[in-house]
């Protein structure tokens, strides 16, 4: 039987797959925003359950302005309005809502990462976000236009091609945006490093352990937060912003809250207060799914596992099971992850 | 080490017995192929005999079909991707594209189920289908159907409360255990026959089972980890994981098509006075209304209600003065998961079932918990009541799909400026 | 006892709310219900600079809620309280009232908690270099540049290894601070609020829990940072210590002042002995 099912497998797909989407776009984007995240909660405390609204801001503020046409439509500046779009959701959720207990700051962030969502979706918006049709504009999308072509296309320096082999073989369009975005996810924890060796990240990681304690020795613990909330808010637009040129355009649908507890997932996986943990869970997050995801295809199809028990259209829900079954076990057996340190893993926030 | 095995066993235990709900899934479930569909129409017409053609991101043609007599339609597409639908015609004489709508719509199929499609048509000298009856009038309905989402709420509400007031979690996957009472009530439904005049035992066996999941999540994982000593942050953690746990396994159990009970399917309406509300919404109301009081007065009245509100107060003492801690919170969740079956039964009644009610859902609970007040019941009541009749009444000036934002603003304006809510009491700090 | 401190007190009167010589802290009217208990209603206090004072007090008394309002941690029903900067320059004054904690504490007035708030996941050196106020590396501008700040982090680090050589937790100097007694803590804790040089440290029962051989020596720091020219505010319940190290003491009952005045005073005082100290230990300080 058992050997029956090895010959059955296509191990090489298998891993292929897995590994491939463990190096792809989707894994940096997700690292990238959990890079962000991790500033947040892993090192400042912040229970920030709305990473999808600075993803959602740094994207939307993109392509707007792109598709706008804003100041001649420089592909820059665009990218700049995102940017700037997410400074000022941190700094809208965070003057009011930083000083909040821990769990009532998460039903406030998840609510205006709702909020944020729904009103780019709203008929109302229609000419300027494209309500529930996203950007750039149905006409554009059928002319093959984006917002992405400019990056993808005329600012690529990578010849046209295919480059690679075996299940690891990208396009030039697809190699470029995995540079971008494994550099920028490189560029963001360099950064996060060498603020957290600094003072200010000593005046951090206080923050996460004692407010009060923090406040007793003269730190102006608002300020922190809301710079920690804006510098991984930034960070987490970014990733925004990468996946909106992978996938050439943006959606509503792309920032449900689910997204947010991918991150979330990833970073405990990962573990979170450290530099590695973001990236090491990322793309072991992507392998693990995609593995089991393509394996569960394979049996089915392969007709060892019967049609009784799972058909293929339901592969797709399993991955979200795994996604909710890790993040519990996580949290309750390893909540430090794969490379954080047990000594600081961060389950006690206040 | 035998407790930590006793956890371990009892987790796998729960995951494994979710996981036997698959094999029914698949006998539960139709045949889907993947396909897109939908149903053409204007107000409540429908419109047959009108052509339909799909292409895909190449522009090469996929399929074409003309509506039927109730005006649907179905084209099979060869796998997931963007697709580009085009109303291609004729419409009848006077009936038009909305103005800002197109005739063409892109959709992205992202997963293996069939994707529905709709049109933005309008007809201009179309007769309305009913008579408007005056403003007032309409308010007055609006009013009352508010009322009656408004108890919903209510109902769906107290148990995320009360888990939160005796453990101080905020149980992400409460929104779930909701969406599981009317997963259980639609199936018993469907193959027990308990329809009609049987009907209300459906409603009592998916309570019973609701309180049973209660009991399962406490006994097998809340419970344990609570005496693992794991903080209410990292418990509220697992709750998302457990909430996605038995989203996707509804879906996969209950199948992506909405459904609706048997039993209230046809519905004519009943008037009362210048009221005109389904039959159903009358059980609804009563039952939902009984339910409350009954609720309040077993918070109020009973030794059970009693130990709960001293648990809510102050555990310690609790303990001190002979109250068995760990029983109340057994009960709060038994308690709070069947009222939560039975407001998801009760949603399911005026809506429809659908594997996605309880991501709908939960933050409309949330918001009416924290304007009540996290921890009170009877601020989970009086919220619930306010939520879902504001956020309901507001479609009568307001957009549909705004009436989310109503519930969210408010939740986060009380958060802001009275975190502990309308009823709540100031959390003492030292 | 210490009386080489008494020049500086003068000839102050032991009643409740007298004016001190050189009053380093003035409290007027501050006053802070819960419900309808006043924990605090003081009209007017003076803490005098230079010397140790102590507030006394049965539970609840409301010692811990002063503490927490005129720190920023708590806010005040009405009151003021003002901080003199320097010695006998009473123009050179900060009304604190309103104040937030950060900028109470950067004005030079430090703080410590009844319950400890050691930082568990950071090291007992990370947690002493934390103390040292106006590091330029705290702030964003310079963090990322190392040259900015590496200069001052070294003074600091020197610092810190002599307080904590001197407070006898060097061997702990990079173990989590969560591996320290409670003892330990208390100590960690006294020590890092010196790193910001403070001009007046707020104690709150900074001996309960260690051990006595350590109150000793803590009991020796305190002298010693009082000698060094920093004014000390301590409560604390330990009535030996009190009595053995404090230069006036301040007796708080029912959120109000009812009696100041040397240890000798207060001993002799009837009111607090009835109001307070009960028989056993009135008897006791009958004897000192
Ligand atoms: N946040 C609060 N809410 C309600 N009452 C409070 C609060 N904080 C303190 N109290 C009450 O105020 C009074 C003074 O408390 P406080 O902690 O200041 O006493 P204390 O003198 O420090 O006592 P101890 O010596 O036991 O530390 C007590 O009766 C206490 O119950
Ligand atoms: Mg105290």
């Amino acid at each position: 039987m058992l050997m029956n099912l090895f010959a059955e497998i296509d191990v090489s797909k298998l891993f292929g797959l897995a590994l491939r989407t463990s190096i792809g776009v989707q894994a940096a984007t997700f690292a990238l925003a959990a890079v962000g995240l991790n500033l947040h909660y892993g090192y400042t405390g912040l229970l920030n359950f709305g990473v999808v609204a600075f993803m959602a801001a740094g994207a939307y503020g993109m392509a707007i302005f792109f598709t706008q046409g804003w100041l001649g439509g420089s592909i820059l500046l665009a990218i700049a309005s995102g940017l700037a779009f997410a400074v000022i959701i941190a700094l809208s959720i965070g003057l009011p809502s930083l000083r909040l207990r821990a769990d009532y700051l998460a039903l406030t962030t998840i609510a205006i990462a709702e909020v944020l969502r729904i009103s780019f979706r709203s008929q109302r918006l229609l000419d300027l976000t494209g309500g529930p049709f996203g950007l750039p504009s149905i006409e554009d999308r059928n002319a093959n236009v984006s917002f992405a072509d400019v990056i993808t296309v005329d600012w690529n320096p990578i010849g046209k091609g295919n480059y690679g082999a075996w299940f690891l073989e990208f396009d030039e369009k697809t190699l470029w945006v995995m540079i971008i975005g494994w550099s920028l996810v490189s560029l963001a924890s360099l950064l996060i490093w060498g603020l957290m060796r600094s003072p200010w990240g000593r005046v951090i990681k206080a923050i996460r352990e004692d407010e009060d304690a923090a406040r007793a020795l003269g730190k102006n613990v608002f300020s922190y937060k809301l710079q920690s909330l804006i510098i991984g808010g930034v960070i987490a637009s970014l990733a925004g912003i990468v996946r909106a040129f992978d996938m050439g355009f943006v959606e509503t649908q792309q920032f449900r809250p689910q997204t947010t507890f991918f991150i979330w997932t990833v970073l405990i996986l990962g573990g979170a207060a450290s530099i590695w943990g973001p990236i090491i869970g990322s793309m072991t997050f992507w392998f693990v799914i995609i593995f089991s995801e393509e394996l569960l295809r394979q049996m089915v199809d392969s007709g060892w596992i019967p049609e009784a028990i799972l058909k293929s259209n339901d592969i797709a829900s399993v991955r979200m099971i795994l996604m909710g079954i890790m993040l519990a076990t996580l949290m309750i057996w390893r909540p430090q992850g794969l490379v954080g340190k047990k000594e600081e893993a961060q389950i006690d926030v206040r | 080490m035998g407790k930590r095995l006793k956890l371990v066993s009892s987790f796998i235990f729960l995951v494994l017995g979710l996981l036997l709900c698959l094999p029914i899934a698949a006998n539960a479930q139709s045949d889907n192929e993947l396909t897109i569909r939908g149903t053409v129409r204007v107000g409540r017409d429908v419109i047959p005999d009108v052509q339909i053609l799909v292409t895909d991101a190449q522009d090469t043609e996929i399929g074409a079909v003309t509506t039927g007599e109730d005006g649907k339609w179905e084209i099979p597409i060869p796998g997931l991707g963007e697709y580009t639908v085009t109303l291609v015609g004729p419409l009848p004489e006077g009936v038009s594209v909305k103005e800002g709508a197109t005739d063409q719509v892109v959709v992205n199929v992202e997963e293996y189920r069939s994707k529905a499609v709709g049109f933005q048509l309008t007809g201009e000298d179309k007769k309305p289908i009913l008579e408007i009856p005056p403003t007032w009038e309409r308010l007055l309905n609006r009013m009352v159907s508010g009322l009656k989402v408004g108890l919903l709420v209510a109902l769906a509400s107290i148990g995320l409360s009360l888990i939160f007031g005796v453990t101080g979690l905020v149980n992400f996957a409460h929104s779930e255990m909701v969406a599981f009472g009317a997963v259980i009530a639609l199936l018993l439904e469907s193959t027990t026959g308990l329809t009609g005049a049987l009907f209300p035992l459906v409603i009592l066996i998916a309570v019973l089972a609701g309180g049973g999941l209660g009991y399962g999540l406490e006994k097998g994982i809340f419970g344990p980890l609570r005496r693992r000593k794991m903080t209410n942050i990292s418990l509220m953690v697992v709750s998302i994981g457990l909430a996605f746990l038995m989203r996707y396994m509804i879906l996969i159990y209950h199948g992506a098509e909405p459904e609706t009970f048997e039993s209230f399917r046809i519905q004519s309406g009943v008037s009362f006075g210048p009221i005109e509300l389904p039959a159903k919404d009358y059980f609804i109301i009563a039952i939902s209304f009984t339910t409350l009081l009954l609720v309040g007065i077993l918070l109020q009245r009973t030794k059970l209600g009693t130990s709960m509100r001293a648990v809510s107060d102050n555990p310690a003492l609790a303990e001190s003065s002979g109250i068995d801690v760990n029983r109340t919170i057994m009960w709060v969740w038994i308690f709070g998961s069947a009222l939560a079956s039975l407001g998801g039964t009760m949603i399911g009644l005026t809506q429809v079932v659908e594997w996605q009610m309880g991501e709908k859902i939960l933050l409309l609970i949330f918001a009416a918990v924290t304007l009540g007040g996290l921890g009170t019941a009877f601020g989970a009541m009086v919220g619930g009541l306010a939520i879902g009749f504001a956020s309901e009444t507001s479609t009568f000036w307001l957009d549909n799909d705004l009436k989310f934002l109503i519930a969210l603003a408010v939740m986060i304006v009380i958060l802001l400026v009275r975190p502990r809510g309308i009823l709540g009491v100031r959390e003492r700090l030292g | 006892m210490s009386d080489n401190k008494s020049s500086e007190l003068g000839n102050v009167e032991p009643t409740p709310g007298s004016t001190k010589l050189d009053p380093i802290l003035t409290i007027d009217n501050v006053v802070r219900s819960f419900g309808g208990l006043r924990a605090v209603d003081i009209d007017h206090l003076e803490v005098q600079r230079g010397i140790i004072t102590a507030f006394i007090g049965p539970n609840g008394a409301g010692k811990t809620t002063l503490f927490n309002l005129i720190t920023g941690f708590d806010k005040p029903d009405s009151g003021q309280w003002t901080f003199h900067q320097l010695a006998n320059a009473k123009s050179w004054t900060t009304d604190l009232s309103g104040l937030r904690p950060h900028q109470i504490a950067n004005k030079g007035m430090v703080r410590t908690f009844q319950l400890t708030k050691s930082l568990a996941k950071m090291t007992v050196l990370d947690n002493m270099l934390l103390g040292a106020a106006e590091q330029k590396g705290e702030s964003l501008r310079n963090a990322l540049f190392t040259s900015r700040w590496r200069q001052q982090e070294n003074t600091i680090l020197r610092k810190a290894e002599d307080l904590l050589e001197r407070f006898k937790l060097s061997h702990m100097r990079d173990e989590y601070a969560a591996t320290l007694s409670g003892g330990q803590r208390k100590l960690l804790e006294m020590a890092r609020a010196l790193m910001s040089e403070p001009k007046l440290i707020l104690l709150d029962e900074p001996m309960a829990g260690v051990n006595p051989v350590l109150v000793e020596s803590l009991l020796v720091h305190i002298e010693n940072l009082r000698d060094e020219g920093v004014s000390v505010l301590f409560i604390e319940h330990d009535m030996d210590a009190i009595m053995g190290i404090s230069d006036w003491i301040v007796v708080l009952a029912e959120g109000q002042v009812i009696a100041e005045g040397t240890p000798s005073d207060v001993s002799k005082n009837p009111a607090v002995i009835d109001a307070y100290l009960g028989s056993a230990i009135a008897e006791e300080l009958k004897d000192v």
